[in-house]
């Protein structure tokens, strides 16, 4: 049955080929904006190398003190993740790292414009880094201070020339000397946690200023041995920061949470003094924007789908009379118009590679390579299917109530 | 004749209230592309009220804790290193600021001031910003070294804020509270200084003086340098060496503004060139679309356009009223659409794109839908006008 609604599909499809280009145009185009921006946040959200692991990991991105009058938001100081998240209880391990910054470096009288991270020992525990020489350094290198760096590959090849080696060789960075002790594969920036191009312990900062800030420059993770231990952590962490006390008393609460990536983006849009679940009102809007974004493509595919159902009038006339009921029709042409979509939403898949490939190649974000995956075929599928259905639905019903003497008759509708 | 048409659109209302709302959502995309476009290039030809070339920005690394005041030992440190800077002969000026131009940082606030709320952007300098910025005065004066032991804290703003908040009146002198027993007193008058550069709306902007002396003012992390036109650029290295001496404890980085402009410039026009294509692909394919629903109907309606023939109409008749109908059509989602998007100033759009453009935006807009129905009529009435009378009826 579904391979004759199939071949009856490519048939009519066949037949008035304007009507075609213009279906497969708009349904090819409508998926490849979807599968585009779905692979750009399956590159900012998914867990990927080097931060394979972090469906298990929940941190501190943003914190935020709010009094009577006055409202400061910001990424959290070294004191507040050292006090609040380092050794939470139940944690498999825990960690503080700075924000990348971009800093110059001078280099055989050549200016290096780079990113560079301050990190604890089990910064290296928790993600996964690609080390193509050597290895990460200790929390040890990180108490006594050694000015030891972990590179990326590409940052090697800028430092030192393209197939050398870097192991053990130096560089300056904002007036300190390091010693390379491991290079890594080069991290896309979309990755917030794991994206620098030169990594030092967090000790070979200049001043000891920093261990004093609550607010500012800092962001803390925690790996769960469990997705199903989010919970404890967290109740762990809002009792441990019930005790929080303002020293500047303009402030008197504060807004803090332990977040998934989704939650933090949630965090950032919906304003840290959202109550719910930020994840799930995240996922919301962007279907929301998906849905807004296909409205146009759906009422244009519906009418035409109604053009071309009046077209076939006498052949459902044809159907109805020798028996068809309205629900066998129902179904076979919303089984056409998935075929039709499912069609157009190939030759969309074909072309979302070109232009992921194309805005890889254009590197409008650093390091970011937009690829196609499983997960992102299966999404576009998914996506052509719903089309396919949304768009089907209504001439689908239409055409079910044509009158078979009508039709037959070739009169009007 | 309208009534008529009417009649003959509300006879097939089902099919045309789909057409009806898929160019009434087409209204909306194409008045939301053009009125963002029209707005952005009308901010590129107005002046920014600054002189990026030639800048410098030393971006240094520290966080005052939100809200409270930086140590007598930081505001030394920063200051000493603003000394050092201004001694180099390629330096003609230098500057202390704290959300710089195209710095991705900003300062904003709502103030009442006179029983009315306005909002601001504020930055808080040295005196020797405006050597370094090519700010200009238009009235009064822009700091200088009697503001360092002024009790109040002496403000610039620049024309924009002035009007806002005085109208016509003299903003020089005018007070306004800080906080309590603080006041700010405005000193000077400057040219509508736009922060975010040649694609950000105007603002209303308002520069805070901040002392050398720490006696008040909230220190910024950036030092703003201006060089000689032609400065070798191996003199960053000699520069960061230098200032790496003078305050060892301090972490910074020295950034070119030509640099930073072009980074927040792509920030703001990247997501509008995405958006101008997806929404031309969107307009392209309801245009096809539409093409193919009115070719369609034309076909369908053979027999009532025979008739028609049949009793003496011409073919340029049949045209014309195939096209009436399209543009009737139109007429009725365009008056949905201006309707909506007239509510837009009431719910404060005009805080966010001026008047101006909102109006070419919809203007644009009508032009754009009214010239693509009509061109997408044109084929199919065409096809409709050629029918003859014979082949029409004969199809019965």
């Amino acid at each position: 049955m579904l391979t004759n609604y199939i071949k009856v599909a490519l048939k009519v499809l066949a037949r008035r080929k304007f009507f075609t280009f213009i279906s497969l145009f708009g349904i090819s185009f409508t998926l490849l904006v979807l599968m585009v921006a779905t692979a750009m946040l399956d590159n900012v959200f998914a867990p990927r190398a080097p931060e394979s692991k972090f469906d298990r990991v929940i941190g501190v991105y943003r914190i935020g003190f709010h009094g009577e009058n006055f409202n400061a938001t910001g990424n959290p100081g070294y004191r507040f993740i050292k006090e609040y998240v380092l050794d939470l209880p139940g944690a498999e391990a825990t960690s503080v790292f700075s924000n990348s910054s971009t800093i110059g470096m001078y280099h055989d009288d050549r200016k290096i414009e780079t990113h560079l991270r301050r990190t604890d020992g089990a910064y290296w525990r928790i993600l996964d880094f690609d080390f193509l020489e050597g290895g990460p350094f200790s929390e040890d290198d990180n108490a006594n201070a050694s000015f030891v760096a972990v590179i990326t590959d590409d940052m090697r090849t800028k430092l030192y020339g393209g197939g050398s080696k870097a192991l053990g060789k130096t560089f300056e960075a904002d007036g300190q000397r390091f010693r390379v002790v491991g290079v890594v594969r080069a991290v896309p920036i979309t990755r917030e946690v794991g994206f620098s191009e030169i990594w030092v312990p967090i000790r070979t900062m200049k001043t000891r200023e920093y261990e004093r800030q609550w607010m500012g420059g800092f962001g803390g993770i925690v790996l769960a041995r469990n997705r199903s231990d989010f919970e404890a952590l967290r109740r762990e962490f809002t009792q441990r920061t019930s005790r929080f006390v303002f020293e500047d008393k303009t402030f008197n609460r504060l807004a803090a949470g332990l977040d998934t990536r989704l939650e933090f983006a949630g965090r950032a849009v919906l304003g840290s003094q959202f109550k719910g679940n930020r994840a799930l009102v995240f996922r919301g809007i962007l279907a929301g924007l998906a849905l807004l974004f296909m409205l146009l493509p759906t009422m244009n595919l519906v009418s035409i789908n109604l053009s071309r159902i009046m077209e076939r009038a006498s052949e459902i006339g044809v159907r109805k009379a020798f028996g068809a009921s309205s629900r066998t029709l129902i179904g076979q042409f919303v089984v056409e118009n998935v075929v039709l979509t499912v069609i157009g939403g190939l030759i969309g898949f074909v072309l979302s590679v070109a232009v992921l490939a194309a805005l890889s190649r254009m590197e409008l974000i650093p390091y970011a390579i937009f690829d196609v995956n499983l997960r992102i075929f299966f999404y576009g599928l998914l996506l052509a299917i719903f089309f396919g259905l949304i768009s089907g639905v209504y001439p689908a019903w239409r055409m079910s109530r044509i009158q078979a003497v009508n039709a037959l008759r070739g009169g009007a509708l | 004749m309208i009534l008529h048409l009417l009649k003959l659109v509300w006879n097939r209302k089902r099919a045309n209230a789909l057409i009806v709302a898929e160019m009434f959502v087409s209204f909306l995309v194409i008045f939301a592309v053009l009125t963002a476009a029209v707005s952005i290039s009308g901010g590129w030809s107005r002046p920014i009220g600054f002189d990026w070339h030639d800048v410098w920005d030393v971006s240094m690394e520290f966080d005052i804790d939100g809200g409270t005041k930086a140590s007598p030992e930081l505001h030394a440190s920063v200051m000493r290193m603003l000394d050092e800077v201004k001694r180099f002969p390629q330096v003609s000026a230098a500057a202390v600021s704290n959300t710089p131009p195209y710095a991705f940082s900003t300062t904003e606030g709502t103030r009442r001031i006179n029983g009315k709320d306005v909002t601001m952007t504020i930055d808080d300098v040295t005196d020797g910003f405006a050597d370094v910025m090519h700010v200009k005065v238009v009235r009064g004066r822009w700091f200088n070294e009697e503001d360092e032991v002024s009790r109040d804290i002496p403000v610039v703003v620049d024309t924009n804020f002035a009007k806002e908040v005085y109208g016509d009146a003299d903003p020089i002198g005018q007070k306004m509270e800080e906080d309590e027993n603080l006041f700010l007193r405005i000193v000077g008058v400057i040219e509508p200084f736009r922060k975010d550069g040649e694609v950000s709306a105007p603002m209303n902007m308002m520069f805070r003086h901040v002392a050398h002396n720490a006696s008040h003012g909230r220190l910024g992390s950036h030092i703003l340098v201006r060089l000689h036109p032609g400065t070798n650029p191996l003199f960053e290295n000699e520069l960061a060496t230098r200032l790496r001496q003078v305050a060892p404890d301090m972490s910074f980085t020295v950034r070119h503004m030509d640099g930073m402009r072009t980074n927040a410039l792509r920030a703001r026009l990247y997501p509008l060139i995405a958006g101008g294509v997806v929404g031309l692909f969107l307009i392209g394919m309801v245009a096809l679309g539409l093409t193919g629903v009115l070719w369609q109907n034309v076909t369908r309606r053979t027999r009532e356009i025979g008739l028609r023939r049949a009793m003496g109409a011409s073919g340029a008749h049949v045209h014309r009223q195939i096209l009436a109908e399209v543009a009737l059509l139109a007429t009725i989602a365009l008056l949905i659409g201006s309707i909506l998007v007239w509510q837009l100033p009431i719910l404060g759009a005009f805080s966010i794109v001026s008047p101006a453009s909102f109006t070419a935006g919809f203007l644009g807009a009508l032009a754009t839908i009214y010239a693509l129905t009509v061109l997408c009529g044109l084929y199919p009435s065409w096809l409709a006008s050629r029918l003859q009378p014979a082949d029409a009826l004969r199809y019965e």
